[in-house]
């Protein structure tokens, strides 16, 4: 019987290229396994094989991606192959976006079965669990070995057309569809059955979990807004031109605090968005948009506000990871407070 | 009796029987919103604004009771209005908007004014 | 109380000369039926039709279903309210159909009701289809008003469920069961070490077809108090409710309430069930906290340790019971909420109109959005047409062929949130 034909979409540092030095890496082929695709090609055994390897460095798909992708695609359609493999990224973040993006388009496009592996808080994972199954991973490459196998099997049954279980049971991130089934016991048995585990402080899972709640208190009013000093901070991705920090477009890795004390107004001449998820014409345009700097002026002016603070913050929201936006947060409160700021307009897109 | 405004979409809550009725003519979830512009205004609510159990992208009309006086935010008020919110725009994704016939309509705006009517009666 | 089922097993309906169960049975006289529900005289017209598990047959629009049920010793009748007089139920022996129920259809009150369909794949998505269905098909007189039809309809359909219990009257059980509580004082003496127990009973009432009754009370407006659970099984608690056929509590819900018979039946062994506390959904804020805090307040009075909650009905009682939830956690009550969720067609969604992050154990009876196609069945009782206009059915929902393509919130008891149906959602 013909082996099934794989393609195998790999990073720079994963596909034996280099480091962050390489991360430029534009779109390369291997006709065989390479990495990790190795213990791959050993798993599918007689079923199927890795036919070619697809090496992109991370920051190339991350500031190409239409470019990237579309390259990419040709060349998996090329290999005409009956699945495609990405990763596993584990909790690199460029990594999981690239992998996530390439799979889902791949599984559009091409019709095929996509498996890739990532940590669930990668970004990627966020944001491509539902078109994709994303194998849950540990945080690092230490979870390669338990990762390869399971990432394998699954791949083994979407290429025999095989009924897919239970995240519990295939090892995949929840894609997020509840899905009616039918159990051996009544709901009111097995709600009885849960409370006296509960009474027992014996372990028991919740059928429906409630959100997460991220509960921040809100800091008390304003007593005297005319005498405030007020600041702006903006997750659109407004940065002096030039982009002297070099904000990412997408998974920002940082903020920057830029000095506005003799603007009264954002000009395109000196002001850009970086932001990779929105049209960016009208910002361009006008980086007043997005964040308001001519407003606050006016108000400065009417003494609505006692005082705008003379350097406004701003990072990236797309697909920046909850954990790292937490981050910023603190430190650019912190910063605030350490200014004698009071209040703050924060806009977003 | 209890004070309060009544913001409603349901035109028979204009025949006389209630005090203070606001209508709008407009669907439930932009009704939503102009609650909780009302409420962002210190209006508490009466009612939960989800009265009943037809499901707000079935029935067409509702009437929401808030408080005659709005001084202060009330924090569960405004928990309240965006939840609805947030659940009338979920379920309206599923499907497109009905076009009930005049006797269904009659009769969401009857059961409508049911709620608000025995609403009313217990205080 | 103690309080003796007698149960019979139905495996047929037929319709004959003369009223009267045998060997499983039951034979119905229309005429006399007909005319024992012809003396409320808000009935114009009254036909009768019988679905059998297995048949091509779907009933639609359905208001209520009712368990056949006849007191025959203990005091007072099933009913007490509607059909039996004003008195204490819950003890001596109560005579039961097994494998039977009353639906009551015809006219159509609003566009509340749903389907049964007795075979096919609607057939899983509740048990009604697994029993021998008696329809009455009612027609009121002209120009009722909303409240009497619904009003004529629901005792129409209890007066019928109380003719045909009544045949075994003098019948022996085939099988019995007893339950008995035991008075509040006693417990911690009977049952030491066990874990106290208590069900809090949410109900609706909040208008027109979103009522329930208790001893032939409308509960609009009533503090939350306690019932003992044998009371409940003789049909102290109607169901004057027709939001949403998928997850209302139908008088035969109420009636065999999963969750008071599971107590019942643990009650001694591995828990120890405290009580039964009803308390209500209602429109008003006012009255949804009041009655939150106060049945927590009662829970606490009866050393409840732990509670579950069930739902009727979804939207605005998701706000009940967050809240019940919320009060009864504080009080150091452990609980566990039972629901039912609208998670979307696709399932994406976030299915209730409310959460608390103290609900940390919470039972699902299944995402009431599903679509699906139930084939052309042979036979209809009452009227396809209504699909187009009842909860769950849209203008297209039914097909040139005889198809109909609902969300499964139309089937009756689909997402019955006192549990009663196997059914619940996973995460995919």
């Amino acid at each position: 019987m013909e082996k099934k034909r794989i393609v195998h979409y790999l990073n720079q540092f994963y596909g034996q290229i280099g480091g962050e030095d390489k991360a430029d890496q534009i779109p390369i082929i291997r006709k065989q396994p390479v990495g990790p695709g190795i213990v791959f090609g050993n798993l599918l055994g007689t079923e199927a094989e890795i036919v070619a390897t697809i090496i992109c460095g991370d920051s190339y798909f991350a500031e190409n991606q239409d470019a990237a992708m579309a390259t990419i695609l040709q060349i998996v359609d090329g290999f005409k192959p009956d699945g495609l493999i990405a990763g596993p990224a584990f909790n690199a973040g460029r990594y999981g976006l690239a992998c996530g993006a390439v799979g889902e388009t791949v599984r559009r496009e091409l019709k095929i079965p996509v498996v890739t592996g990532m940590y669930p808080e990668n970004p990627g994972a966020e944001m491509y669990h539902k078109p994709v199954y994303i194998i849950k991973t540990g945080i690092n490459a230490a979870s390669m070995r338990k990762t390869v196998p399971i990432m394998t099997a699954l791949m083994k049954k979407l290429l025999n057309g095989e009924k897919i279980g239970f995240p519990e049971e295939e090892g995949y991130i929840p894609q997020g569809y509840r899905v009616n089934v039918w159990m051996d016991k009544s709901g009111a048995d097995r709600g009885v059955d849960m409370l006296l585990k509960k009474l027992k402080d014996e372990p028991f899972t919740t059928e429906l979990p409630m959100p997460v709640f991220d509960r921040v208190n809100p800091a008390g009013a304003i007593e005297d807004i005319k005498a405030a000093k007020i600041a702006l901070i903006t997750s659109g991705g407004i940065v002096p031109k030039g982009n002297p920090d070099r904000i990412e477009s997408a998974n920002a890795s940082r903020y920057g605090k830029y000095d506005i004390h003799k603007i009264d107004d954002l000009t395109s001449e000196e002001f850009i968005t970086v932001h990779g998820g929105y049209d960016p014409v009208y910002a361009l345009e006008d980086p007043d948009r997005v964040l308001p700097l001519d407003a606050m002026r006016i108000l400065e002016k009417e003494k609505a506000i006692g005082s705008l603070f003379n350097y406004f913050y701003a990072t990236v929201g797309n697909t920046t990871s909850v954990s790292n936006s937490k981050k910023y947060g603190e430190a650019i409160a912190r910063d605030m407070l350490e200014n004698g700021i009071q209040g703050a307009i924060l806009t977003s897109t | 009796m209890i004070k309060y405004r009544c913001i409603t979409n349901n035109p028979i809550m204009l025949d006389g029987e209630f005090q203070n009725i606001e209508f709008i003519d407009t669907d439930i979830l932009h009704l939503f919103y102009c609650v909780e512009q009302e409420v962002c205004k210190g209006y508490r609510l009466l009612t939960h604004p989800l009265t009943g159990s037809i499901r707000p992208d079935i029935t067409p009309y509702k009437s929401v009771l808030l408080s005659e006086c709005g001084v202060e935010l009330d924090r569960e008020s405004i928990e309240l209005i965006q939840k609805a919110i947030y659940y009338v725009y979920r379920l309206e994704t599923n499907h497109a908007k009905p076009d009930w016939g005049i006797n269904e309509r009659l009769d969401f705006q009857f059961v409508d004014r049911d709620f608000i009517r025995n609403a009313l009666a217990i205080n | 109380m103690k309080l003796t089922l007698g149960k019979f097993h139905v495996r047929d309906i037929q319709f004959s000369d003369k009223s009267y169960f045998h060997e499983g049975v039951l034979h119905i006289c229309k005429k006399e039926l007909a005319a024992h529900l012809l003396q409320d005289s808000r009935i114009k017209e009254i036909d009768f039709d019988i679905a059998r598990p297995g048949e091509s047959t779907r009933i639609v629009p359905v208001k209520d279903i009712i368990q056949p049920r006849y007191k025959v010793s203990g005091g007072g009748q099933v009913f007490p309210g509607f059909v039996g007089e004003l008195d204490t139920v819950g003890q001596g022996v109560t005579h039961s159909l097994e494998g039977c129920c009353v639906a009551t259809t015809g006219q159509i009150v609003a566009f509340q009701e749903g389907i049964i369909d007795m075979s096919g794949p609607g057939a899983k998505y509740n048990s009604f289809s697994r029993m021998c269905i008696l329809a009455p098909l009612i027609t009121p007189v002209d120009n009722i008003g909303k409240h009497a039809h619904e009003e004529t309809v629901r005792i129409a359909g209890l007066k019928t469920a109380a003719y045909l219990g009544e045949m075994t009257k003098d019948l022996v059980p085939e099988e019995t069961e007893t339950f008995k509580t035991d008075p509040i004082s006693d417990l911690s003496k009977l049952y030491p070490g066990l874990p106290r127990v208590v069900y809090t009973y949410m109900i609706q009432c909040q208008g027109l077809m979103h009522d329930t009754y208790v001893y032939g009370l409308n509960v609009k407006g009533i503090l939350p108090t306690m019932i003992e659970p044998t009371e409940v099984l003789d049909g102290a608690i109607v169901s004057g409710n027709c939001a949403s056929p998928g997850h209302k509590n139908t008088s035969l819900h109420h009636m065999q309430n999963p969750v008071i018979l599971n107590l019942l039946r643990r009650h001694g062994k591995d828990l120890c069930f405290a009580g039964v506390i009803i308390t209500i959904e209602s429109a008003l804020l006012a009255d949804k906290k009041r009655s939150a805090f106060y049945a927590s307040n009662l829970a606490r009075l009866i050393g409840a340790e732990g509670a579950i909650i069930t739902e009727e009905g979804g939207g605005n009682p998701e706000t009940d019971l967050m809240l019940n939830c919320k009060y009864f956690e504080a009080n150091g009550i452990k609980t566990v909420l039972i629901t039912d969720e609208y998670a979307g067609r696709d399932g994406a969604s976030q299915g209730l109109a409310d959460v608390t992050p103290e609900a940390d154990a919470v039972i699902t009876n299944g995402n009431g959005n599903e679509y699906i196609t139930l084939p052309k069945m042979d036979k209809i009782i009452g009227k396809l047409e209504n699909v187009k206009i009842i909860t769950g059915g849209n203008a297209s929902s039914i097909g040139e062929d005889g198809s109909v393509s609902v969300e499964i919130a139309a089937i009756m008891g689909s997402l019955c949130e006192l549990g009663y149906e196997k059914m619940t959602t996973r995460l995919r």
